[in-house]
């Protein structure tokens, strides 16, 4: 291994780390003021890349496929919210947990029916085909697509959470929901905004990764447990653990199979383990 | 006495009568009676493309059958069963068919796992199970007498990928490999490393890949592809499969990594799904399949035409499709020879059991393993102006004799070892 080799997997991986948080940061918002475990996300994920391809297809472009595999699942989230969850938030974890599973089977065959159960794909827009050098590896322009949309979209969440009016009330409400509604705010209504908030970012990396993956029914399945190991890792409810969680799994999982090929898999299992039992509520998670 | 003798008399002839008139309807019934055929296949689950297509391969069969007036002049009744691809819901499908639906026959298009744990519960179920898919070579040494495998083997894959290479490409020693990392990627590396060597003496192998199956991100193994520098004199040989394959497909051209090798050898057996799902985008390469739409046969014409004319224009007929219509083929043909849908006399007729025309040419059944020996088709895929994806040209193919010698009887125990 060199260190041009190295290198280009770093950035590789750093790719693989942005599209995972954009998934992981939806969750992870979504649990932080719901304290919710939101199993559909991965069916939000894959809705997205499928209004994506649907979008594309009969626009031919593709940056409308993204903006409607955003809009249509926040839509889709603000009725899952209205019309299933609100009733069961004070209901136990593995409720919830049951519920959300059960979306997840509703979603996927229903996917089915619509798209049929064979792959389909989104083609590349033309503006981010290409390769860059670096270092002598060539590296796909849509990988730094990729990692500039997930910086954008972490500062924006920060922002947004740290320096606006209503990112101080989320943050409050994710403390005390009776002492933020007893002050005057909407609780339910906050909740509904949240959980829109975070069912548009499920959607939008489905749709980021719509040119480079297969759109199959169950395609939410495989990154919901990445995105789980990234928040667990990282802390549940944490933005700054879904950045850090999504950079320790993203960069492994690329030099990790330069290293020990065998055991890249295992790794972020064993340090989700270790993470539990150490510190279960996750590197910048808080006790709750 | 004499009354009662009469009385007697008369009771037992309207007993008969009665009794006639029961028997016969019944016969006639039976005689009439749909033939049921049980469709076992996966078609929900991460497996779905597999089963679906093969149900709609049966959906063709069971039309054309009853058009020409069924078998034995009895219309043929498909009844459709879902595994998901798990073992356990195939093991309660078939005993679901068979004691509660009364299927008479069972075709079966599903992944190697759910075909394996299939075999012993025919066993006790005891009717005929023909599977037109499922790969492994486990399924030579685990069959059974009810038990028949109408697909190819990883290992007539293997082989028949490197034969091609050293034939089309003289030039090309070196090949990398990217195969999914579990028993059919395994089975297939192996097998086409094997018979490379023994075709080229100089092969070299200067990197062997190994994504596990579902790999959602294939770009650092594509990123570790592109830092062997040159790769004009390299094939790469793959048996990712169906979604596994099309991300590969479609982040190796991200990289720009079919410009620069020498040829692509997908040996996944599901080239045309690959190829529809990446539509214009798609990979030129060499492909293997349990099947081909482009084989030239009266029958196989004829169902790519059904094919057409049922599931529109610019489709065509996918590996596990095909598989599943000669599993169809050799069923019916034996049941006609056997002149009744008795399983004994199915199986008798079954085993040996030769066929002139089969979507694939010429084929037969082995009697001591039950694997159909049939043709192995390859073929290049390119752009086809009459289809909105790659298709196949210049087909490769290995006849049906040739793949007996892959797969040879001193290597197997077959059906007898089973017992």
């Amino acid at each position: 291994m060199t260190i041009h080799m190295f290198l280009g997997q770093i950035v590789i991986g750093i790719s693989l780390a942005a599209n995972l948080f954009l998934v992981a940061s939806g969750l992870t918002i979504i649990f932080g003021l719901l304290r919710l475990i939101n199993f559909a996300h991965a069916s939000l994920y894959a809705l997205g890349a499928y209004f994506c391809f649907t979008v594309s297809g009969w626009t031919g472009n593709y940056w409308m496929g993204l903006a409607a595999s955003c809009f249509a699942t926040m839509i889709l989230g603000a009725a899952i919210e209205i019309g299933l969850l609100r009733r069961i938030y004070k209901s136990e974890h593995i409720l919830q947990l049951l519920l959300t599973f059960a979306l997840i089977l509703a979603f996927t065959d229903l996917t089915k029916l619509v798209w049929g159960p064979f792959p389909v794909t989104v083609r590349l827009p033309a503006a981010l085909s290409g390769v860059v050098l670096l270092s002598g590896n060539p590296i796909p322009v849509y990988c730094f697509f990729l990692i500039g949309l997930g910086l954008a979209v972490g500062l924006g969440l920060y922002l947004f959470m740290y320096r606006t009016k209503w990112g101080a009330v989320i943050r409050t409400a994710a403390y005390d929901r009776e002492m933020t509604s007893a002050l005057g705010v909407n609780v339910p209504r906050l909740f509904t905004a949240v959980f829109i908030l975070g069912a548009g970012l499920g959607g939008l990396g489905g749709g980021i990764a719509a040119p480079l993956t297969t759109i199959i029914p169950d395609m939410g399945m495989l990154i919901i447990i990445d995105s789980f190991a990234v928040i667990i890792i990282g802390g549940v409810g944490s933005l700054m653990g879904a950045v850090v969680g999504s950079l320790i799994i993203g960069i492994w999982g690329a030099i990790g199979l330069l290293i020990v090929p065998q055991f890249a898999m295992v790794f972020t299992f064993v340090l989700m383990g270790i993470i539990l039992l150490i510190r279960p509520w996750g590197i910048f998670g808080e006790k709750f | 006495m004499k009354e009662g003798k009469w009385v007697g008399s008369r009771w037992f002839i309207t007993m008969l009568v009665a009794l006639s008139l029961a028997i016969v309807p019944c016969v006639s019934l039976a005689e009439t009676a749909p033939i049921k055929v049980a469709h076992v296949g996966a078609t929900s689950g991460i497996f779905s493309s597999l089963g679906v297509g093969g149900k709609q391969a049966m959906e063709i069969w069971e039309s054309m059958v009853n058009a020409k007036g069924g078998i034995l002049g009895r219309p043929v009744k498909v009844v459709y069963y879902n595994t998901s691809a798990k073992p356990a819901n195939g093991i309660e499908m078939l005993k679901k068919a068979v004691y509660e639906d009364k299927a008479d026959f069972i075709i079966s298009t599903d992944s190697s796992g759910v075909v394996l744990a299939s075999y012993p519960i025919m066993k006790e179920l005891k009717k005929v199970y023909i599977s037109g898919t499922g790969a492994a070579e486990a399924m030579q040494n685990t069959t059974n007498r009810y038990c028949f495998h109408a697909s190819h083997s990883s290992r007539t894959f293997g082989y028949a990928m490197a034969m091609l290479l050293h034939e089309k490409y003289p030039n090309i020693k070196k090949v990398i490999g990217v195969n999914p990392d579990y028993a059919w990627g395994r089975a297939v590396w192996a097998a086409f490393k094997d018979s490379f060597r023994k075709f080229q003496p100089a092969a070299e192998f200067p990197l062997e890949l190994w994504p596990p199956f579902g790999t959602l991100d294939f770009k650092p193994y594509v990123s570790q592809i592109m830092a062997l520098g040159d790769l004009n004199q390299c094939a790469i040989h793959t048996s990712l499969w169906a979604g596994d394959q099309v991300t590969f497909d479609k982040q190796g051209k991200a990289f720009g990594m079919f410009d620069k090798i020498g040829v692509f050898l997908d040996d996944s057996s599901t080239n045309l799904a690959v190829e529809t799902a990446l539509g214009a985008d798609g990979v030129t390469g060499w492909g293997t399949s349990h099947y081909s739409y482009i084989y030239n046969s009266p029958s196989n014409g004829e169902f790519v035409k059904a094919w057409q004319a049922k599931f529109g224009k610019t489709t065509l007929p996918t590996s596990s499709a095909g598989g599943t219509f000669r599993a169809c083929q050799f069923l019916q043909a034996a049941i006609a020879k056997a002149g009744k849908v008795d399983t004994d006399a199915v199986i008798k007729a079954l085993e040996g059991l030769h066929l002139e025309d089969t979507v694939s040419g010429p084929s037969y059944i082995r009697e001591w393993d039950h694997i159909v020996i049939t043709a192995m088709i390859l073929g290049e895929a390119t752009k086809d102006p009459r289809y909105p994806y790659f298709t196949w040209k210049n087909p490769y193919i290995i006849k049906a004799g040739d793949v007996e010698k892959i797969i040879p009887k001193e290597e197997f125990k077959g059906w007898r070892g089973n017992q």
